[in-house]
Parts: structure tokens; sequence; C-alpha cells
């Protein structure tokens, strides 16, 4: 689904509900109980300086492997400036779009494509059609069509398909800048000046003052996959316990798409359950967290994170996968 | 009436400006003594600190940046797109959608001439991706100040600028910027905005109190400071004692801005980034301490270790 397809089914009236307000409180009680806990281990000699901040990627890695938590801790965690490199190109990408248009101009790139296959009595229709608009998006395809098809009556559903692209590119950024978009906002939670947890999600679209309900957006590369959701889930329940509801609604964003002809991709991630599922989460890795400062060994389990952990070579459970993917290959 | 307020406001200062001095001249005996030939500024920020010596570190060559120049841009567009003072003057809409903040930041940007000249400078060199950086960052910046003000009514929007008031007794400026206040029957209710909690407030807010008073003869009614990150507002109510503390914390700020060497050093999140780095002995411990964290320090001195010589840490 397109951004902005999914951005058109959003309910505004879905936002305050008290329902919402209910999870928020059971996810704070809980979360509070658990950092209460922590609390208990930094009386002891050896226990933690307080307050001790547990960021998302602690909470995925930790229930990953806990010796890759520790790893990543310990700063062995390689390809670490690629990838971080690479998520702030995005984010700037994202500001980009939004806040001065496209990167590249698409009614250029759409003239360069449609002169590359010799189709200048098209480009004039499109120039004659643009020249009476005051934005992009208000491209009208079938407007176009009809002078095209005067031109090369065989090429008119490609070129219809080729405007709805552009005005859809157009749209889309359009719909971004009317919803008040914040970019890069942090969403920190403090709880019992022992456990802080910290966020920032790429978008944050309406929200408190804006008199629009609350939609979270955060932007991806690559294809979709499972610990993009929980990443967003987290922010939800972040943003749940910031702003004191649930978000309307939240979704991953990958603008660079992962299909040829689809030049950006929108991946809903239903909040209901979020806010409880996400604190059971932070709350299951707090536990985690508490017995290793209570003198137990980091547990080991062997995934596709042996991939990029610095210990995989010398690393007893990850040679055990590697071994059965060999036997089995 | 406008004589009554005059006098009131004489009133004010005639109070609160000789008692700042009074403890100066008693306070650090440095204040007098110093041989700086330009008085130095004492901003109201430095009570935010949560490391007096950090703050007080030198630091790099200031540079603008979009973070930097966020507010600038945004309170100059919020003024002169929302002030609720200038309802009718110049077609300004306090209470249009905050939708349109992009749209009014890239107005506000149009004309640069109207920002400090270092920062016009800077954003006239800015291309289009910059640009739409900084955009980002002022929007961002106006949308939370709407957000934190908008349960109240429409608030009068002040400029990026700080109040200032030179002291006659001593070499120091006392400096604060407020963003927003709102005037109501009971007196004036000033509005700053931080980027979040740092369990400084009550003192940021006293301190901007103090310089109100001093500056203006005008001694705000409550002093709000709103978080960015939470979008939560904090009243933080001033009377003669929080003014009588704030004088006294002056007098320590001002010792410290004179003697950065002096200033108290209290470790903790900035401790990464402090210019101080290796001087600091409580940092270096602090960073020594909290290394790894939140995994307990003899792990990740394991993983260290071991790591290092290639061996498998349980083994």
């Amino acid at each position: 689904m397109r951004l902005s397809d999914w951005l058109a089914t959003l309910d505004p009236a879905s936002t305050n509900r008290n329902d919402t307000v209910e999870d928020v409180t059971a996810a704070r009680s809980m979360l509070t109980e658990a950092a209460r806990s922590l609390r208990v281990l930094a009386g002891a000699e050896t226990g933690p300086a307080l307050p001790l901040t547990i960021s998302q990627q602690f909470v995925s890695s930790i229930h990953r492997c806990e010796q890759l938590a520790v790893q990543e801790a310990a700063g062995g965690h390689a390809g670490t400036g690629w990838k971080l490199f690479r998520g702030r190109a995005l984010d700037a990408y994202v500001c980009h779009v939004i806040h001065a248009g496209p990167v590249a101009d698409p009614v250029e790139d759409l003239r360069s494509h449609w002169a590359a296959t010799d189709s200048p009595g098209d480009i004039e229709a499109l120039d004659a059609h643009l020249s009476t608009l005051d934005r992009v998006a208000d491209v009208d395809p079938l407007a176009v069509a009809d002078a095209v098809a005067v031109a090369d009556p065989l090429a008119v559903d490609e070129r219809v398909a080729d405007l709805a692209l552009l005005a859809s590119s157009a749209g889309a950024f359009g719909q971004l800048r009317a919803q008040s978009p914040r970019v890069e906002v942090t969403l920190a939670v403090e709880i019992e000046d022992s456990v802080r947890l910290p966020g920032r999600v790429d978008v944050l679209l309406g929200g408190p003052g804006t008199g629009a309900p609350a939609v979270l957006l955060e932007v991806k590369s690559g294809s979709h996959r499972s610990d993009h959701s929980a990443q967003l889930r987290h922010y939800v329940m972040l943003a749940a316990l910031v702003h004191g509801h649930v978000p309307a609604a939240a979704a991953l964003w990958y603008p660079s798409g992962q299909e040829a002809q689809s030049p950006e991709m929108c991946v809903e991630v239903p909040v209901g359950g979020a806010v409880t599922s996400s604190a059971m989460r932070v709350v299951a890795a707090m536990e985690r967290l508490g017995e290793l400062w209570d003198g137990r060994v980091p547990q080991r389990t062997a995934g596709p994170h042996c991939n990029w952990c610095s210990l995989a070579d010398v690393c007893s459970e990850s040679l055990e996968q590697l071994d059965a993917v060999v036997t089995d290959g | 009436m406008a004589d009554q307020g005059s006098q009131r406001r004489a009133d004010v200062m005639g109070r609160w400006l000789p008692a700042i001095e009074d403890a100066l001249a008693a306070g650090p005996g440095s204040v007098e003594s110093s041989d700086t030939a330009d008085p130095v500024r004492v901003d109201a920020h430095l009570a935010a600190a949560e490391c007096p010596a950090g703050h007080l570190a030198p630091q790099d060559d200031f540079r603008d940046s979009a973070r930097a120049a966020a507010r600038e841009i945004a309170l100059e567009t919020l003024r002169r797109h929302r002030d609720g003072a200038g309802r009718d003057d110049g077609g300004r809409n306090p209470s249009a959608p905050a939708r349109d903040a992009i749209a009014e930041v890239a107005s506000t940007l149009c004309d640069t001439t109207i920002f400090r000249p270092g920062l016009g400078e800077w954003l006239d060199q800015l291309d289009r991706a910059e640009r739409a950086a900084v955009t980002a960052a002022a929007a961002s910046w106006m949308v939370d100040a709407l957000a934190l003000t908008s349960r109240n009514g429409e608030p009068h929007w002040h400029g990026p600028g700080h109040r200032l008031r030179k002291l006659r007794s001593a070499p120091v400026t006392i400096a604060a910027r407020v963003d927003a206040s709102r005037r109501t029957r009971s007196g004036i209710h000033l509005l700053v905005l931080s980027p979040g909690a740092r369990g400084t407030d009550a003192r940021l807010a006293r301190r901007i109190a103090l310089v109100t008073a001093a500056a203006h003869g005008e001694v705000p009614v409550e002093v709000h400071i709103g978080h960015r990150d939470t979008l939560a507002r904090y009243r933080h109510p001033i009377d003669d004692a929080e003014l009588d503390s704030a004088v006294v914390e002056l007098t320590d700020d001002a010792g410290w801005r004179l003697k950065p060497s002096t200033a108290p050093r209290h470790p903790g999140r900035s401790c990464r980034w402090c210019t101080l780095a290796e001087n600091c002995p409580e940092g270096t411990q602090h960073l020594a301490a909290t290394k790894g964290a939140p995994i307990p320090p003899w792990l990740v001195d394991a993983a260290q270790s071991d790591s290092g010589d290639g061996g498998d840490p349980t083994m």
C-alpha cells in the first residue's frame, strides 16, 4: 500500500478513546513495578547506577541473545557504522521530501523518460496541462491522456500509468505536509527515577496540540522485517506513555519501495495491544537485566544475529548452528 | 495609571537590583577583583546545566546548525504569523492550524535580513537540502511550542534574544531567554521551552524570574517550563523566597563564570561529549562506571578482554 492511500484510510475520530487510556495505565504500572525491582539491586555494592537507560535496541538484543547484548555494550557490534550512516541518510531524505519536495524532480524525470521513448507530443501535452496547475499533485492523468491519445493512441495506457505515479508521489508528500509533521521526535520516558526509556520516532503526524490524531511513521530501507514492527510498537508504547493515550495509528514507511514499479511502500502496524505487549517486552528485558546484575551468566541463543556478532567465530552455540546448516545443506 | 506602573517597576528594580549587586559584592570576591575588561554574561541557562563545569568548559568555535537555529527561526515565525498580541496586525492568525507551520517557516526564511547577521548569512548559503533540514527543525520546534501553549489560548511570542541587565557594581551582565508570555489579571506568566526534564527546572524558573524583575521591573506570577520530549508543561510559582534563592544561586554562577575552574562537576549523561574529557577525573570515573550500561561492567570487561584474544569468554 502507498503512504497516500494509507493516510486516506485514517479515521480522525480514532484518538482519545477511553479504552486506550486503560492500556496506558496498565503499562505504566507494569513498568513501574519492574523498575522498583531494579532499584532494589541498585542498593547493592556492585549494583547499577541509576537511572539505567534501556533502549529499544537493547531490549531487542537481549531477547535475541543475552551475550549479543553484552557484545554490543562492549562495542563488539560489527557493521554499526554503515548501518547508522544509512539510517541517518534516510532520515535526511524524508526530512527533505516533506519540507522541500522530492529530491529528484519527478516532472523532469518523466520528461526525460518520455523524451527517451521518443514522445515529444506527449511532453508538450504534459507541459500544457502542468501550466494550468498550482501543484504537481493535481495532475489529472485522464486529462493529459486525452491530449496524448491524439498523438499516439497506443501509448495512452502507459502514459496514464506514468502520470498516475507522478500524481501519487507528489500527493503522498503533500499529504504529509498537511498533517503537521514533526521529524525525529524524542519520546523519552523515565520511570521511578530508576529506568529511562529513550526513543526517537522519525515522523510524528498530528498529536497533542495540533487538533489531529497522533500518527507515527518510522522510515525504513530494505525489506520489511518483524523487528521493524517491534521497534515501531515500542515507539507506540513510548508515545502512549508520553501523551497519555495510544496514538491513532502507526506505519512503517519504505520510501525507496521494494519493487521496481513501486516508488514507496507503507506497512501498517496495528496499535491495538501494542502498548501492553511492548511494555511486557520491556519488563521481560528488565528482568533478564536484573538477573545479569545478580550474577547470572549471560545465555547464548543462536540465530540470524550471529551473522553480525563479533563472537560468531568462537561462540559454541553459533558454531553449532553453522554445523547444522552445513549438515542439512 | 502609566505613572503608577512606572513607579511599580522602579520599585521592583529598586529592590532586586541592589539585592543582586550586594550579594555579588559580598559573595565571590573574585567578581570585584576580576581583571575582565568586558562584563561577563551570566546566563540563566547556566542554572539549568546539569554540570556547571562542563557547561562552562571551552567549546569548539560556535557554528550555526539546523538544531541551533531552530528556536530562533521558529520564534521569528511565531511572532510574524501567530502572535496573540498582534491579532489585527499584518494578517496574523494565532489560531491557524499547526499544519500551516511549514509554510509559515518557509515564508519567514524568504527574508533572512530579519535574523541576526551571522544567522542570516549562514541561511543564505544553504542549498535546497540544507534548507529543508533547517525548515524541518524549526517547524518541529514551532509545532511543539504550539502544542505546549494550546490549552491556555494565545500567548505573546518573544524574540529569540536575551533579556539583559548590566550591573553597575560588578563586571557582570545577567541574562535570560523567554520564549512566550501571557498576561492575566494576576500578572505576567512566562514560558520557556526546554528539550526535556533535567531536574534543574525550578532553578531555571526562579533565575528567569529574577532577571525579569531586575531588567524589566516586573516579577512574574509563574514561570512555566515546557518539555519538548514529553510535551508537558510545569508551573513554577514565583515569590520572594524563590527570588532570594535565585540571588544566592546567581552569586555562585557568577563566581563560576568568572573562574570556570571553580565550577562544581556533576558527572552525568553529558560526560560522553564534554570537552573537559580526560581533564575531569569525576567525568572519567563516571564514564568508566557506566561503560557499556545498562550491562554490568564486569560482563563488558570480560567481553572486551576476551574479544581481544579471540577466545570464548565462557571457555
